[in-house]
């Protein structure tokens, strides 16, 4: 296993659509285990296989407290949403930054795991958004297109004299 | 016998008017220059000492009252004789009314100031019979706006701006009562750690009681006693042994706000940026004792204080840093499971603690507070995991550092607040969503504010 680097906001790869796993190889499994690696290091809850610059429709998700619960999905589709929630998220690719999206509030997904076997998954709350913001991914669509009310940096420390405003 | 504790007080307080040095330092600088003073006595010049500048109006009033010439010129040091015997007459149940008279008497040939003996002892003569006036009469009888006002609550005096701030949030009659609340004498607080079985504490309480110390149990922390009627808290059982230490149940609640019971989300790095002197880090430190928690203050003077409390109180899961919160450093970005901004503040919650604030505070100082609040938050809110907690607090009652302050942490930080309700005792009162402003007519703790936030994950 190795960590992969993450592409950040502005490389064109971000843009583009990827494309479905036909079968699935040596190669794939050990991406899909870099990308668990590289997500639990970055301290992320979900990758996207673009996301470390592979074209390939993969996607893992982990949004438990323990980082204990991975999902992988191969070609994931939504086949039912209900719902919203609006929140704020962010990105590993859009680093330091966070934004408030609406997202259903309730997701069913299709997708095949890494034996290539079909399976169905519901969920709500932050893991209906992660699978909403991966899948998003896989389309070439990052989630500042979605924000409302402009992105919020929260890293970035500013010069004293903005602090003059008023509450 | 050799030096007379009410001539020490009377020095105490004349100094406080004159040079203006706090009354609280005053105090701690004439009983270092006498360690030989029994804890009695010292307790006594404390508590005469403060409790007479912090009810001064209130017994200028009571004794104008009985002047003929009721705006008359007093001599300053005559003046706070009257004062303070008055206070010993009204609050200090332990004298009784003519040993306070005598003992003014007594003072003023001392000092040989024998021309004010007939009027000092006619004026406390007539505070006593006043006195035995005011118990006599039901407090039903008083229909008279003017009668009613000598009998109203007697309530801590704070700066006008203070007064008319919190009667816009809260209306004149809370106003009045966290008044009142704020001028009880406050018991000591102490928090037994959380790797102390229930035996131990109740072992401990039961010889603090031997000791003629009253413990009462904290109201929503099962961790949490109140005492009273007791030595140096250093010299009490269990304190040197590490089983215990000062910490208000405020402050304490903020540890169970910080950290559910939950094994699935135990933090492995905490990080507490305005850490001194330490309560919360400790409590934290033993409420998670596998996590590591980074204390950090400005000064040496204070994480020396840091350091000696985790030593007594066995934290080794304790790093304890110097530095400056409004920078950020960049090694921690990113980093912390949970970070507590104890910011400093205006202190309006602890006014009753900390009498220098209330001589101090105004709008200026509260607003570069503010800024520097924002600093600390800009400057901290980046060692937040995605998906990890901020605790925000403050020891104040007042919106712009506390309601509005977590307005700003949604808007500029992007942080969500959480709510509350699950960490929290059941039934605590206040709870809105992620916050929670602790009053003390309410809660009975000193007034503070604090805060859950998350900071949101990335995906």
């Amino acid at each position: 296993m190795a960590l992969r680097t993450i592409r950040e906001i502005g490389d064109p790869i971000l843009e583009k659509r990827s494309k479905e796993v036909k079968e699935m190889t040596e190669r794939l499994q050990e991406l899909i285990d870099d990308m668990l690696e590289t997500m639990y290091e970055s301290n992320g809850v979900g990758l996207a296989a673009p996301q470390v610059g592979i074209l390939k429709r993969i996607v893992v998700i982990d949004v438990s407290a323990e980082q204990d619960d991975p999902h992988v999905f191969i070609n994931p589709e939504i086949i039912e949403q209900t719902g919203e929630q609006t929140g704020m998220e962010g990105c590993l690719s859009v680093p330091g930054k966070m934004g408030q999206v609406t997202r259903p509030a309730y997701v069913k997904a299709r997708a095949l795991d890494r034996d290539m076997q079909p399976f169905e998954i519901e969920g709500t709350e932050l893991f209906a958004r992660a699978m909403c913001h991966e899948f998003d991914h896989l389309d070439g669509k990052l989630y500042v297109e979605k924000v409302e009310g402009g992105l919020v940096d929260s890293e970035q420390e500013i010069e004293d004299d903005e602090f003059e405003e008023e509450v | 016998m050799a030096v007379n504790e009410r001539d020490f007080v009377l020095d105490i307080l004349t100094e406080h008017e004159r040079s203006g040095a706090s009354v609280s330092r005053l105090v701690s600088k004439a009983l270092d220059e006498h360690p030989d003073l029994p804890l009695s006595e010292r307790a006594f010049i404390k508590r005469l000492s403060e409790g007479t500048v912090e009810r001064r109006e209130e017994l200028d009033k009571r004794i104008r009252g009985l002047l003929k010439n009721p705006d008359g010129v007093i001599k300053p040091r005559v003046l706070w004789l009257l004062r303070m015997s008055v206070y010993q007459i009204y609050y200090m149940d332990s004298v009784p009314d003519h040993a306070a008279c005598d003992e003014a008497v007594r003072i003023l040939k001392r000092r040989r100031m024998l021309e004010y003996t007939g009027f000092v002892n006619g004026v406390l003569r007539n505070i006593c019979r006043q006195k035995n006036k005011e118990a006599a009469v039901p407090e039903t009888k008083t229909n008279d706006a003017a009668e009613k006002q000598t009998v109203a609550a007697p309530s801590l005096t704070v700066p006008s701006f203070v007064k008319k701030m919190w009667e816009e949030t809260y209306g004149e009659e809370e106003t009045q009562k966290l008044l009142a609340a704020m001028l009880q004498p406050r018991p000591v607080c102490i928090r037994f750690d959380d790797r102390i079985d229930e035996e131990s504490i109740c072992r401990t309480i039961e010889q603090i009681r031997v000791l003629g110390g009253k413990a009462e149990a904290g109201r929503w922390n099962s961790c949490c006693w109140y005492l009273r009627h007791i030595p140096a808290v250093n010299t009490l059982p269990g304190f040197r042994e590490g089983l215990w230490t000062v910490q208000d149940e405020s402050s304490q609640l903020l540890g169970l706000a910080a950290v559910s019971d939950d094994p699935e989300q135990r933090p492995q790095l905490i990080v507490d940026v305005c850490a001194a002197p330490g309560g919360k880090s400790i409590h934290l430190a033993g409420r998670v004792p596998e996590a590591k928690i980074i204390s950090c203050d400005i000064s040496s003077a204070k994480t020396k204080l840091i350091r000696a409390a985790a030593a007594r109180m066995h934290c080794g899961n304790m790093e304890i840093r110097e530095q400056d919160a409004s920078e950020q450093h960049a090694e921690l970005l990113g980093k912390a499971d949970i970070l507590l901004c104890d910011v400093p503040c205006s202190g309006l919650g602890v006014m009753t603690r900390k009498r220098d604030i209330r001589e101090n505070v105004s709008p200026e100082k509260i607003r570069s507070l503010i800024s520097l609040q924002k600093k600390i938050l800009r400057a901290s809110a980046g060692y937040v995991k995605p998906g990890g907690i901020l605790m925000y607090s403050t020891c104040t009652i007042n919106r712009d550092e506390n309601e509005k302050m977590v307005s700003w942490i949604r808007r500029e930080l992007g942080f969500e607040e959480e709510e509350l309700t699950q960490f929290l005792p059941e039934g605590l009162p206040g709870i809105e969503k992620g916050h929670v402003q602790l009053l003390p007519h309410v809660h009975g703790t000193d007034g503070f504010f604090m805060a859950r936030l998350r900071k949101p994950n990335v995906i």
